[in-house]
């Protein structure tokens, strides 16, 4: 449903408020009504998918954002500090998130509604499993699954190549499934 | 008790009725709260019969035994003390104590049944996770668990799926996924790789036979020799492992021959079984715990399985790396029968798939149900104020298809704690309609509520300023009618040390009687006729009363009879928590008039027993 | 009358909060007399890719009767590789299923009778049978099946507790769609 209505979130803001600076690779599909606030830079690599209704908040420093990557809605990426927030290439973030963190490496997957405390730095192909949250400042090693209420543990599955390949194949899908609405967040 | 406030059980009368089985034993005289027709004196002329024969009927389990009839004549003495009351915090009570959603009803007994006094027979195994039944004759063999492709993962108990080992790149997309695979948890990302040595299988299918080959342990071997072994001395008795009738014969023979009665039989002789035992029982060999000390010392803790993780696991794995896949186990439809009479409460379609009942005779078609809320809802469940008057509406529901009229009965102080709460409803004699068609109603709905019965009705005019509904009935729909409730919490010294009774927990006991006149049923000449959805067990009721034939020829002199039927039970409804005293709410006389509504018996309920005779019927 | 104004009516009788997030509604089939509260979010643009040529006219998620979405829940069509080929997969609820604020549901069957609590996440190709709590904060596994008369709690959920037979009386949600 497009809705006749006004758009609530970023598009109407925006009109308002300034954009923070965007640096936007031209492969990446932005969704409707996403909401970019805050004042320092905000890149994304290419291919990434940005869904309806995530929110970049870049007001206490810089969010930069990998390439082959997936944001879904209602997801949050915030800023914690100056040294801003990094996500990796291949990083899968889940629906209901609240992102708080430094760091998230590559083929990192962040699963549903899970919550990343302040600064913290999780490493290179973890899996963290729904709801699960991590501390401020905590630091996560590569490999890392956290699962259960509070459980952790390593994967040695070896399947990392095999995700981020299936991230392909999704960014792919989503480009054939939604319209890209880069256009509206230039200005 | 974890549910959420407020929360309604219904004491089934099972708990009253293990103490009366041992009275009995001790050959004390039985109460006379059984008594079926003594309580009420404004029905008419009782017939003892009748309900005598329906107590009767009743196996030993309840304790309606032949003394029964006895206590006809006795005088109620301890029913007035207020002994009788129903504590709920009694430790007994709590096993007795259920929602009413988990209760059935036997038609046969008249009874509410609970959990715990209904039998439970298996219908049907079928694995949980991929919905196929398994017959009965491989459910033991099988340990109880699915034989397909259903595997739970060790680490944490998620679905296992057959991913390929080898991840093949995109775009190669091949029908058949190459091999070999292993299995895999979405959760946790555990594989069947993780193991050591890693357990790889070849084809994507029937996984449990290539598991049972891959992962056998030498505890296994060890035991599938020995059951060999003892399979084999058992001989040609190696068919009592089989389910079938004969075995059974067989092995109870067996049994029958070891008894003094089994002299006679000794003739024909149950062969006598020699076993030996296996020559050379191996100790498998367990791994030396130096080498665990080393590996602990090598790999951490983190390595190590913790309890829930060993517990599932057939040899209790002291590593990580030991833990195998977890078949799925089965579970089971059951049908329910009464202990006491044996009929069928309930019987499910024997399909794995479908959520139907061929029969269902659950308490909420059969007894009036009490509900409770907040008639202020500033009111905090978990925080009550102390020497705060907190009203409550409770709404009985009626599911029977005549009108009842209810009293409701409460201690005046909530029993069984140190720091009372006062109760009081304002009105707890009244009718409720009867559960008729939705049509119905819409067509009635401009006669007015039936008109005030109640005794507190009469006072409605008087005092209280206000709305004179919380005195009266304040509520009367179609099937259900609701009354208020005023509770007063006490205040609750802080009291942190341990206690084992939680005195803050405001539970309130309330004895609900209903009283109906229904239509006598001719086929078996109670009260199930007008109380029951028609059910299958019905007819096979009829069949096998022992009581039937003889009052079913009364009701037929007598084809309009109505009957009068009576039926009672505990209660006790958890209200919420007492919360501290609030500034500006002092302790005084709560705001409920000193004056009782007329007519409310505010004493302790007098018949507790009536509860455990719960349906009388009586010629009127 | 601001109050009523909140929700929008259809001649099924369903009732569709004004701040809830429809997306891709041609893709969507509610049954009818189905609640959606504000801030829910339905993923219907998420539809399965049929090669060229293929009839188009996938559904990507059908609601049925008395549905009850609180605020905030999430409904998503749930996705996979399925020989080589990356895809989404329809979604379907039975009649009288509640979801509780704040669960984000990627089953790919709910049957009847089903309620879901607060904050539940329900996994990818998750299949839930008729007649199922699931308990507030509950992480369902992906691909799990949950069966009749299941009570289900934990990360991730088990199997806690068998429901009586009168599981369909307690969740069927008539009661719940007037008050509305």
């Amino acid at each position: 449903m497009a809705p006749p209505r006004q758009r609530p979130g970023a598009a109407s803001s925006s009109s308002s408020a300034p954009l923070p600076p965007l640096s936007i690779d031209p492969s990446v599909l932005l969704s409707d009504a996403i909401s970019f606030s805050g004042t320092f830079p905000i890149t994304i690599g290419a291919n990434t998918i940005l869904h309806p209704r995530c929110k970049l908040n870049s007001t206490e420093g810089p969010i930069i954002v990998g390439s082959n990557c997936i944001v879904s809605e209602k997801t949050q990426l915030i800023a914690p500090d100056a040294d801003g927030l990094v996500l990796g290439d291949y990083v899968l973030v889940e629906v209901n998130c609240t992102i708080h963190a430094a760091r998230i490496g590559e083929g990192t997957s962040v699963e549903v509604g899970a919550k990343l405390g302040k600064a913290c730095r999780i490493g290179n192909n973890c899996t963290l499993s729904p709801l699960s949250t991590v501390p401020d400042g905590e630091v996560l090693p590569d490999y890392t699954v956290l699962y259960g209420e509070t459980h952790r543990r390593l994967d040695i599955s070896n399947t990392a190549a095999a995700r981020n390949e299936t991230l392909l194949a999704h960014i792919d899908c989503l480009k054939k499934l939604l319209p890209n609405k880069a256009e509206k967040y230039n200005r | 008790m974890s549910s959420p406030f407020p929360y309604i059980h219904i004491s089934c009368p099972c708990n009253e009725e293990r103490p009366q089985l041992m009275a009995v034993d001790s050959a004390r005289p039985i109460s006379p709260t059984k008594s079926p027709t003594k309580r009420d004196p404004s029905v008419g002329l009782p017939d003892p019969q009748t309900p005598v024969q329906r107590r009767g009927l009743q196996p030993a389990v309840s304790f309606g035994t032949a003394g029964s009839s006895n206590g006809d004549d006795d005088e109620n003495l301890e029913d007035e003390d207020g002994e009788n009351n129903f504590d709920p915090r009694d430790p007994r009570a709590a096993f007795s104590l259920f929602p009413i959603e988990n209760l059935l009803y036997c038609e046969d007994c008249h009874q509410i049944r609970c959990p715990r006094c209904v039998q439970d027979e298996i219908v049907c195994w079928y694995c949980p996770s991929c919905l196929f039944e398994v017959p009965s004759s491989t459910v033991k063999s099988d340990g109880n668990r699915c034989t397909r492709n259903c595997y739970l993962c060790p680490i944490c108990t998620a679905l296992l799926v057959v991913m390929p080992v080898t991840h093949s790149p995109a775009g190669t997309a091949s029908d058949t996924p190459i091999g070999p695979f292993n299995l895999f948890c979405s959760h946790c990302h555990w594989t069947t790789s993780d193991l050591q040595p890693p357990i790889q299988l070849e084809k994507p299918t029937s996984i449990s036979a290539q598991l049972a080959k891959l992962s056998a342990s030498p505890q296994d071997a060890e035991f599938a020799r020995l059951k060999q072994h003892y399979a084999q001395q058992l001989g040609n008795a190696q068919e009592d492992f089989a389910n079938s009738p004969a075995a059974l014969t067989r092995l109870m023979g067996l049994y029958a021959g070891l008894g003094t009665g089994g002299a006679g039989r000794k003739g024909r002789g149950v062969k006598k079984l020699e076993m030996k035992e296996i020559d050379r029982p191996r100790e498998v060999a367990e791994e030396r715990e130096m080498d665990a000390v080393e590996r602990l010392a090598k790999a951490g803790l983190d390595a190590t399985t913790n309890t829930k993780q060993r517990i599932s696991q057939p040899h209790e794995p002291r590593f990580l790396t030991e833990l195998k896949p977890v078949a799925v186990l089965l579970r089971t439809k059951r049908s329910k029968r009464c202990r006491a009479c044996r009929h069928i409460l309930v019987k499910p379609e024997s399909k794995v798939q479908t959520t139907r009942f061929r029969i269902r005779l659950v308490a909420l078609n059969y007894i009036p149900s009490v509900g409770i809320k907040r008639l202020d809802p500033s009111i905090t469940l978990t925080s009550l104020i102390p020497h705060k008057t907190h009203r409550f509406l409770l709404t009985v529901t009626n599911p029977l298809f005549d009108p009842i009229s209810v009293s409701l009965l409460t201690p005046r102080f909530t029993p069984g704690t140190e720091y009372p709460s006062r109760v009081t409803i304002l009105c707890p004699e009244f009718e409720v309609g009867a559960n008729t068609d939705v049509w119905d109603d819409a067509l009635m709905s401009t006669k007015p509520a039936i008109p005030a019965m109640t005794t507190g009705a009469t006072s409605a005019g008087t005092p209280r300023g206000g709305d004179a509904r919380l005195e009266t009935v304040y509520e009367q729909k179609r099937n259900y009618t609701s009354v208020v409730i005023e509770v007063v919490p006490p205040e609750i010294p802080d009291s942190r040390e341990t206690r084992i009774r939680d005195d803050r927990l405001l539970e309130i006991p309330i004895f609900v009687r209903v009283e109906f006149e229904a239509e006598v049923d001719r086929d078996d000449d109670d009260a199930s006729g007008a109380l029951s959805k028609p059910s299958l067990s019905l007819n096979t009721s009829a069949g096998t009363a022992g009581g039937a034939a003889s009052s079913a020829s009364s009701a037929a002199g007598n084809p309009l009879a109505r009957e009068r039927v009576e039926y009672s039970y505990w209660c006790v409804v958890g209200i919420g928590r007492v919360g501290d005293p609030v500034e500006g709410v002092v302790a005084s006389e709560p705001n409920t008039p000193v004056r009782t509504p007329v007519g409310t018996p505010v004493k302790a309920p007098r018949t507790p027993g009536v509860a455990k005779t719960p349906l009388r019927s009586v010629r009127s | 009358m601001a109050q009523k104004s909140e929700y929008i009516q259809t001649e099924t009788g369903n009732k569709v909060s004004r701040k809830s997030l429809i997306i891709g509604s041609q893709n969507i089939i509610l049954g009818g007399k189905t609640i959606i509260q504000a801030d829910c979010c339905i993923r219907g643009d998420l539809r399965r890719l049929v090669p060229q040529g293929q009839n188009a006219t996938a559904v990507a998620i059908a609601v049925g009767r008395y549905c009850f979405l609180s605020k905030g829940s999430l409904l998503r069509p749930p996705s996979k590789t399925y020989r080589g080929q990356f895809n989404y997969y329809p979604m379907k609820l039975g009649d009288h299923v509640f979801i509780g604020e704040g669960s984000v549901i990627e089953a790919a069957v709910i049957g009847s009778y089903v309620n879901i609590g607060k904050n539940c996440v329900i996994g990818k190709f998750t299949i839930i049978k008729d007649c199922v709590r699931i308990e507030d904060g509950t992480v369902i596994a992906p691909n799990s099946v949950i069966p009749s008369f299941s009570s289900v709690e934990g990360h991730p959920g088990q199997v806690v507790e068998e429901l009586p037979e009168t599981a369909a009386e307690m969740l069927e949600l008539k009661e719940l769609y007037k008050t509305v």
